[in-house]
């Protein structure tokens, strides 16, 4: 049996038998007080009788019922002096039959004062052991529960907490030894759940850095050849080599947009190895939405000339600002912005905006008025390498994983992102951030 | 520009040459391991230093540290390197005046290195 639930068994059957005990104890006493008053009440009787006969001549059913009597009584010299009222009577002699009922009248008021004494200590005893009855099962439970409180409720509290720790990462293995028993066990169990778990998340760390580690060491390796094959395509390309005829030229270009596109796929699919690891942190700070946007704007002129595309930013009433990573929200913009241009008509344009949004978050749209996307396609988009099934950008080919950065990204900063468009009908993509504050406000504040 | 190159690939180094050589005007001088590029630039004097990040012998960072140590006036030193994480681009920054991403795009080398030195 294992400690716990033997103790609990030792602790009730202690309580059930010295309750039992020492009730038993209060019934004797009881009992024996009530043994005592009887045979007072029939001594009183016993005198109130001879009382009564003492003088009158002797029948021979009172000697009988002496005779009877002398039987019952105790101790012996009441038993004696009965025995000699009865030969008095057999006698029929007046004087010995007066002298003997003084000495029995004697005798029993001897008895008397004798058994008093004797009830009143049974008193004493019957109560002393109807309290004991009663106080044992209350002392036994007290100290029971004390018990209980000390070796299954602490150690259970302490118990949750270590889980509680573990839970938030604060677990060591500095504890002393489980006890042998059922919260021992449990202890054992959790302790072992818990190794379980440490080892398993170590192998996770361990696959993780070996991950991250491939996918630096791959990215090295890959962008070392096409350091060569762009460099060496700029260098045809441009002409500094000498001139090429114009067929050759175009082979060159397609031969140098694919450098390229592989070259940005390399180094999306590095951010998003960053990303995706446990060691990724953001940096952020409070920055001016309105700067934010405007650099980002004038980052992708470039683009937006070549697309003959304009890019024009719709500013609120008041500035706002939003803690955020500057380079990684920059980053997403970039890409909205850049998917915007690369799929807007010619001659169209492509609006930024910003406003605090019904669920009082800031909220920032790229909005286009290209071909839209398909419901069906919405949610997939954001998914690696997943693009919607229509005709390819008329500008840049895409690497597809664009979108998924820029997810991971503002998820990271505990925002959501999301697409409002129709097919035919422009796109706005649209990111929310949780933390902002009115410039107004913080104007104020400094003042 | 008298510019020292050091650049283990030699296919990265002789298009490197040649852009900085034609577009630039530069005067170019090529090593291909830390080492020489250790030696070369403590020997001769250059106006430019340009680093790969990873070489046998030395790498491009221990070059750099050594150079800075061993030499008065030392010249500016740009990184050229395929590595991308954050620690790496900061460990060149602070050891460098710049850092340029591998694949460079030849036609806009020159420019970047002038907008790098200029800034520093
Ligand atoms: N503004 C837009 N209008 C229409 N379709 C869009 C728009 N933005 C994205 N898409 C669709 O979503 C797909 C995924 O976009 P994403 O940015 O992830 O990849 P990409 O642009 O193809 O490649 P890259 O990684 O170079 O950005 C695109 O291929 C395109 O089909
Ligand atoms: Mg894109």
């Amino acid at each position: 049996m294992k400690s716990i639930s033997a103790k609990i068994s030792i602790a009730v059957y202690v309580i059930a038998a010295s309750t039992f005990i020492f009730s038993s104890y209060a019934y004797k006493a009881y009992q024996e007080m009530d043994r005592y008053q009887d045979d007072l009440h029939l001594s009183l009787y016993l005198r109130g009788f001879a009382k009564e006969i003492e003088n009158k001549p002797s029948l021979k059913e009172n000697i009988a019922y002496f005779k009877k009597v002398r039987k019952n009584v105790f101790p012996e010299y009441r038993s004696i002096a009965i025995s000699n009222i009865v030969q008095a009577l057999n006698a029929n002699s007046p004087q010995l039959q007066a002298k003997r009922f003084k000495e029995f009248q004697e005798s029993e008021r001897r008895f008397y004062n004798e058994t008093l004494p004797k009830i009143e200590v049974a008193k004493d005893f019957f109560k002393k052991y109807v309290l004991l009855s009663v106080l044992s099962p209350l002392i036994g439970i007290f100290l029971f529960s004390v018990y209980l409180k000390r070796s299954i409720v602490h150690p259970l509290q302490k118990l949750s907490q270590r889980m509680m720790d573990f839970l938030v990462d604060r677990y060591t293995f500095k504890f002393s030894t489980p006890e042998n028993n059922e919260i021992g066990d449990l202890q054992r169990t959790f302790n072992s759940l818990a190794q379980k778990a440490i080892n398993s998340m170590d192998e996770l760390k361990a696959l993780d850095r070996a991950k991250s580690e491939f996918v630096s060491i791959a990215s090295h390796e890959l962008r070392t050849p096409l350091t060569s094959i762009k460099g060496s395509l700029g260098l045809l390309s441009s002409g500094i080599v000498g001139d090429l005829n114009g067929e050759s030229l175009g082979l060159i270009r397609i031969a140098e947009q694919e450098t390229d596109r592989l070259v940005r796929l390399i180094n999306n699919l590095l951010d998003l190895a960053k990303m995706e690891s446990r060691t990724f942190k953001l940096q952020t700070h409070w920055h001016s939405l309105q700067t934010l946007l405007e650099s980002c704007a004038d980052s992708l002129l470039g683009l937006a000339q070549t697309a003959q595309v304009r890019i024009q930013i719709l500013r609120p009433p008041e500035d706002l600002e939003a803690k955020f990573d500057s380079d990684r929200i920059q980053q997403v913009i970039t890409n909205l912005m850049s998917n915007a241009i690369k799929y807007s008509p010619k001659g169209s344009s492509v609006t930024l905006r910003y406003f605090v949004n019904t669920q009082s978050a800031l909220e920032v749209d790229i909005i286009d008025s290209g071909p839209g996307i398909a419901e069906s396609d919405q949610q997939l988009i954001f998914e690696k390498f997943r693009q919607a099934t229509q005709p390819e950008s008329r500008l840049v080919k895409g690497t597809g994983l664009g979108l998924a950065i820029s997810k991971a990204l503002v998820e990271e900063h505990g925002g959501t992102i999301s697409v409002r468009s129709e097919s035919g009908k422009g796109s706005t993509f649209y990111f929310t951030l949780p933390e902002w504050r009115k410039l107004e406000s913080i104007q104020k504040d400094a003042a | 520009m008298k510019i020292l190159i050091a650049e283990d690939d030699q296919n990265i180094s002789t298009i490197a040459k040649l852009v900085l050589e034609r577009v630039g005007k530069h005067e170019v001088h090529l090593v291909a391991d830390g080492r020489a590029a250790l030696d070369t630039a403590l020997s001769q004097s250059f106006d430019l230093i340009i680093l790969d990040g990873m070489m046998p012998e030395l790498s491009g960072p221990e070059v750099c540290r050594m150079y800075k140590e061993q030499k008065q006036n030392a010249s500016p030193v740009i990184f050229l390197s395929a590595k991308s994480t954050p620690q790496d681009i900061a460990q060149f920054l602070d050891l460098g005046v710049g850092y340029i991403q591998k694949p460079f795009n030849p036609q806009t080398l020159c420019q970047q290195i002038e907008t790098i030195l200029k800034a520093a």
